[in-house]
C-alpha cells in the first residue's frame, strides 16, 4: 500500500458506522477528495481532534475503494480554531466551506482556489469580522470556476456600461444589464454603479488586500441581497449554511 | 447463496442495522436467539416492543422519559434554579453520572450544523427559552460538545439567554484527566491554557 502526503481543509465532516468518519477535504494538489478515516471517534493518536470543519491539515493517505482515500494520520497545520469562538464567523467560514465543497468536482485540483479557501480563513480566524469578507470570496471563488459576473458592460449587447448610473443584474445572464436590455431580462433587479465599481474592484485587487477594503453601507446591503442569490443560482440549489445563517442571525 | 433460511437471514439483516453491529455479529445474535428458550425469545419481543410504546421524551426537558416527565424533572430534591443544556440524552447520562450537578436538563437533540443545515429551529431551543421564561432559573450551563457544532451552540444560546438576565456558562475544556499532554492537540491546549486555575 504506497502511502502519499497531501495538505488541505476539511470541508466536511460525517459519521460513518460506530467509529469511523467521512472527511470532505479541499487539497493543495487534488482538489476536493472524500476519504474515510477509520476508527477516528476514537482513535487519540492519529487524528488527535484534528478532522473538524475549518482544520487546514497534512494527511497522510493511500488510495482507496469507491473513489475514497484512506486517511491514516493527519496533522495540523493551522487549526483555525478562533472562528469558532464567533458564532457569525462560524456561519461565514460554514458558507465557504459549503460553497467549495458543493461546486468544485472530484479531483479537479485549483491551487488558486485552495489559496482562496486558506485566505479567507485565516482572515476570519485573525481579524475582526468584516462584511466585505464574504463578498470579495463568493467573487473571487466564483471566478476561478469560471463564473465571473459580467461587471463593466452589458451581458446582453455587450455595451460598456457608462460608470456611473445604475443598471440590473440579471442571474440568468451571468451579470449587469444596461437599462435598454434590462427589459428582455425578466426577473434581474436594480443594482448601483457605486456597487458594480466595488464588485469590479473586489475581483481585480490583490488578496493580500482583501483585509483594507471597504464598502460603503449601500455597496454592503445590495451585495449581500444579490450575490448569495448568485451563487445560488450557478449552483442550481440553496446552500444550508446560508438558511441557518438566515435563521441565527434573524434571532 | 445463504447458508442459513430466509426467516434466520431476515433476522441477520435486521439485527445487522443496529449501531455497531455487523454481519458477523448479527449471525452470532440470531444464533443465540434461536437456541435460546421460547420464553426468553419472547420476553426479549416484548421488551422491544414495550419500549417503543411506552418510553417517549419528558414533556419538560426531552429527556427520554416513561409518561409525562422524567425522572428528574420528577424529583422534588433537584434544584430547579440551575439547567444543564446538552446535546443529546447519552451526554444528560455522563454528567449525571458525575452525581455533582444536582439542578436539572434541558436537551436539545443535535446542535447547530451550517454545514448539515441544522439551525436553531430544528433542536429544542424555543422550547428552552419558554421554559426559561416560565421558571426561575439563576443559571444555565452549557454543556454541549467542544466542537465546532457546539461551540456555535453554545456561542448562539449565550446570545438569546442573557437578555433574559440570567448567568450563562459553559463546561470547562481542556486536558483530560489520566490523559497525556504529549497526545493533546493544539486546539485543546489552548483552551486548557487559557482557563488555567491558580493552585
Amino acid at each position: 500500500m504506497h502511502l502519499r502526503k497531501t495538505d488541505g481543509v476539511v470541508l466536511h465532516r460525517t459519521d460513518f458506522k460506530e467509529s469511523d468518519l467521512i472527511i470532505t477535504l479541499y487539497t493543495a494538489d487534488l482538489g476536493k477528495v472524500s476519504g474515510i478515516a477509520k476508527g477516528a471517534k476514537r482513535s487519540k493518536r492519529r487524528f488527535v481532534n484534528n478532522l473538524q470543519p475549518f482544520s487546514y491539515i497534512r494527511i497522510v493517505y493511500s488510495e482507496g475503494r469507491g473513489g475514497l482515500i484512506r486517511l491514516d494520520e493527519a496533522d495540523m497545520i493551522q487549526p483555525f480554531f478562533r472562528i469558532s469562538e464567533d458564532i457569525s464567523k462560524v456561519l461565514y467560514g460554514s458558507y465557504f466551506l459549503e460553497m467549495v465543497k458543493e461546486m468544485t468536482g472530484e479531483k479537479e485540483s485549483n491551487l488558486q482556489l485552495f489559496e482562496l479557501l486558506v485566505t479567507f480563513l485565516s482572515l476570519l480566524n485573525d481579524s475582526p469580522l468584516r462584511e466585505e469578507y464574504p463578498r470579495i470570496f463568493e467573487l473571487r471563488f466564483l471566478d476561478l470556476l469560471g463564473y465571473r459576473p459580467r461587471l463593466t458592460e452589458c451581458s446582453i449587447c455587450n455595451q460598456i456600461l457608462p460608470p456611473d448610473n445604475d443598471a440590473w443584474f440579471s442571474y440568468r445572464h451571468g451579470g449587469a444589464v444596461c437599462k435598454r436590455c434590462q427589459v428582455n431580462a425578466r426577473g434581474a433587479i436594480a443594482i448601483s454603479g457605486e456597487t458594480l465599481r466595488a464588485m469590479e474592484r473586489a475581483l481585480g485587487m490583490d488578496l493580500a488586500e482583501a483585509e483594507e477594503i471597504r464598502f460603503t453601507p449601500l455597496v454592503l446591503a445590495e451585495g449581500k441581497d444579490i450575490f448569495p442569490r448568485f451563487v445560488q443560482y450557478q449552483l442550481g440549489k440553496g446552500l444550508k449554511s446560508l438558511r441557518v445563517m438566515e435563521a441565527v442571525q434573524g434571532a | 447463496m445463504s447458508t442459513y433460511t430466509p426467516t434466520v437471514e431476515d433476522l441477520i439483516d435486521k439485527l445487522a442495522t443496529l449501531p455497531g453491529v455487523g454481519k458477523k455479529t448479527a449471525a452470532r445474535l440470531a444464533l443465540h436467539i434461536l437456541r435460546s428458550s421460547q420464553d426468553e425469545a419472547q420476553a426479549l419481543a416484548r421488551s422491544i416492543l414495550r419500549v417503543k410504546e411506552r418510553v417517549g421524551l419528558c414533556q419538560i426537558c426531552f429527556n427520554i422519559a416513561e409518561g409525562d416527565q422524567c425522572v428528574i424533572c420528577r424529583n422534588s430534591q433537584r434544584d430547579r434554579s440551575v439547567l444543564c443544556v446538552v446535546e443529546d440524552p447519552n451526554d444528560l447520562i455522563s454528567v449525571e453520572a458525575t452525581g455533582v450537578f444536582k439542578g436539572l436538563y434541558h436537551v436539545l437533540h443535535g446542535a447547530i450544523a451550517p454545514l448539515d443545515g441544522v439551525g436553531p429551529q430544528e433542536l429544542k431551543i424555543a422550547e428552552l427559552l419558554e421554559r426559561l421564561e416560565r421558571d426561575k432559573v439563576v443559571e444555565v450551563i452549557i454543556a454541549t460538545n467542544p466542537t465546532v457544532e457546539g461551540d456555535a451552540t453554545a456561542l448562539y444560546l449565550a446570545k438569546v439567554i442573557k437578555p433574559l438576565g440570567i448567568m450563562v456558562t459553559r463546561i470547562a475544556q481542556g486536558v483530560p484527566a489520566g490523559g497525556d499532554i504529549e497526545y493533546v492537540d493544539s486546539r485543546t491546549m489552548s483552551r486548557s491554557l487559557e482557563g488555567r486555575k491558580e493552585v
